[in-house]
């Protein structure tokens, strides 16, 4: 490391730099394999930088036969992550056969519809044990499962940000449904958990990683339920998050161009890598514009 | 037979396999030892290194994993396993001779695993925590399993390669599974980087086989020191109320451990769906359970259940 490390941004940097594996993939934590996750935002972090290249490199040789990526290599099934890879090809505006092929598979694996209540549970409730809406369908963690906060906004950033499909009905159909459905999950406290904001007739809290994603698939819409939504994340961070929580609220502040009392964020050998290319994608002079739809300074 | 006799016939041979299978008899009664400890403070690694002794859990040399229930963290309940008792029972397992003892959880809900821990005060109870601890969510994998229809399970290798794994549950009760205990602990460590949060997965297959599948899985290596010292009632495992019940329950057999709690809650194990879905990997039968230590029947509490829950109550007194 060297004398630049005082710096937490330079630190981050530093740490995120020699993460990097052989293959130019990025493991969670030092010496691990190369995964997908940590591997696309460890790229849009250091977009420009040849690494961001070696990287991308990575991720293309991951994509399996049926157009999605995996989480793991080894697993060889298709998941979540296929948002985020989709997402740096539209950013790096990389519209190629890949791209195609991950697009196509988003949007042919929606979330499963949520469970019609039973004519029992609508007797003996007098609502349902999970409120919201089932028919708005999100994305899902993995393929055929119910639609989280997390997978939902990272495809709904992907899609919008595909430029060659942006005058497709079908795809602004899905954005449409996505952004429905992230603002049915919203918390009574205008944040977001993971998604569910209601179970058995009690209120859930909000989290503040899961308001930041929320927002951040919200950026460049207002209206009552995103003021709300920002006001709950100032709440957030007024308790001082740390790590990933305070990493994506600045990247969401920044993006609804809120001011805020910023704070770098702190890491350590033992930082998870997402977490380190978080926290540099939300530096004020770091890539969350690319993320938003604009252009890096 | 006329059709009505074949259907008599089939319930009734339905009802026998019920019963057969409830009346399993087993090699041996599975020891599970119940110990009064009133609050985290003070010398509870002793207490626990007893318990541990006298439910017959076996740990020279081993390289243990201790698997404490870690799911959000707040300060008006008591969701966590206390990190004094996995203090306690890391110290304990140490001083019987351990050859290491790490500790993993993969949280179902919160993304940020070493924050939440920060949180829930496992950095300021556990002396160098922070080089014992394993993010079970994003560790190494292997294949150690099928979910059937859903595609392979895969588990962390830090938990796969333990000699022992420790299930340290929080006594509490579940809104979805009725009670979360030795076993229930175990969706911790399917890890989220290939489930997500939440392991969805694991509910669409069926919470009560899911149970059940990571029972299966691990529970020839894998044993449990519940705490019970502060627990949680009704609405668990998140929103319920604290509930002091002053107990520690061990034991190497997870069934005979988890319906010891239910019982110390009031709750009939063998009406339990998980518990009764396992019986073919140990007994809830209290015939079958050799108790020692305290006897349950007279550390009963019952524990408050949620309506949808409430025919769980244990009619016994």
């Amino acid at each position: 490391m060297n004398q630049a490390s005082a710096n937490p941004a330079a630190q981050a940097l530093d740490l995120l730099l020699a993460r990097q594996n052989p293959d130019g993939g990025f493991g969670h934590a030092a010496g691990q394999s190369s995964w997908v996750e940590p591997t696309a935002w460890a790229a849009l972090a250091l977009h420009g930088r040849p690494q961001a290249s070696r990287a991308m490199a990575w991720l293309a040789g991951q994509q399996m036969p049926g157009g999605g990526w995996p989480a793991h290599p080894q697993t060889q099934r298709e998941s979540w992550v296929t948002s985020l890879v989709v997402l740096l090809k539209c950013i790096r505006g990389e519209f190629d056969e890949g791209w195609q092929r991950g697009m196509h598979w988003l949007l042919g694996h929606p979330a499963r519809p949520g469970p019609t209540p039973s004519w029992l549970d609508r007797l003996l409730r007098r609502e349902p044990a999970v409120v919201q809406d089932h028919q708005l369908l999100g994305w899902p963690w993995t393929p055929g499962t119910s639609g989280w906060i997390e997978p939902t906004v990272h495809a709904v950033r992907a899609l919008q940000l595909c430029r060659p499909a942006a005058g497709n009905p079908a795809v602004q159909e899905r954005i449409g449904h996505g952004i429905r459905m992230i603002l049915d999950r919203q918390c009574r406290d205008g944040g977001w958990n993971y998604g569910n904001k209601r179970v058995l007739g009690e209120d859930l809290e909000s989290f503040p990683e899961c308001t930041a994603l929320a927002l951040i698939g919200l950026a460049g819409r207002g209206g009552p339920p995103v003021e709300r939504g920002i006001a709950c994340a100032f709440q957030h961070w007024s308790r001082q998050p740390r790590g990933l929580a305070q990493a994506l609220l600045r990247i969401a502040f920044r993006m609804h161009g809120a001011a805020f009392d910023d704070r770098p964020v702190r890491v350590t050998a033992r930082t998870e890598t997402s977490v380190l290319a978080l926290a540099l994608i939300g530096e004020p002079q770091g890539t969350w514009k690319l993320w938003q739809g604009g252009n890096a300074s | 037979m006329n059709r009505r006799q074949w259907l008599v016939a089939g319930i009734g041979a339905a009802g026998a396999a019920c019963v057969k299978r409830q009346t399993r008899p087993w090699s041996r009664r599975e020891p599970v030892f119940v110990l009064k400890a009133a609050s985290y403070g003070g010398e509870l690694a002793g207490p626990i290194r007893r318990a541990i002794q006298e439910a017959g859990i076996a740990v020279r040399g081993k390289r243990v994993l201790l698997k404490p229930n870690l799911v959000e963290f707040s300060r008006a309940t008591a969701i966590n396993t206390h990190p004094l008792f996995v203090a306690a029972v890391r110290e304990a397992l140490l001083s019987l001779g351990a050859a290491q003892v790490l500790i993993g959880e993969g949280p179902g809900h919160r993304r940020d695993t070493w924050v939440l821990a920060e949180e829930a005060g496992y950095f300021d109870a556990i002396p160098r925590f922070e080089n014992l601890f394993v993010d079970l969510n994003r560790d190494e994998v292997t294949e150690a399993g099928s979910l059937d229809e859903w595609g392979p399970l895969w588990a962390p290798k830090s938990l796969w390669e333990a000699d022992l794994i420790v299930s340290l549950p929080k006594l509490k009760t579940h809104h979805w599974a009725g009670v979360t205990l030795s076993m229930k602990n175990l969706f911790g460590t399917v890890p989220g980087s290939l489930y997500g949060w939440p392991k969805n997965v694991l509910h669409l297959y069926g919470i009560d086989r899911a149970i059940v599948k990571l029972a299966e899985t691990y529970a020839r290596r894998t044993v449990a020191i519940v705490d019970g010292i502060t627990g949680m009632e009704g609405n668990g495992p998140i929103q319920g109320k604290p509930r002091q019940a002053g107990i520690v329950v061990a034991g190497t057999n997870l069934v005979a451990v988890d319906a010891t709690c239910c019982r110390l809650m009031g709750i009939d194990p063998s009406l339990v769906p998980s518990l009764s879905m396992a019986q073919h990997l140990g007994p809830v039968e209290p015939e079958w359970i050799e108790q020692r230590g305290e006897k349950p029947e007279t550390l009963r509490q019952d524990f408050a259940l949620m309506p949808m829950w409430a025919w769980l109550r244990s009619r016994k007194s």
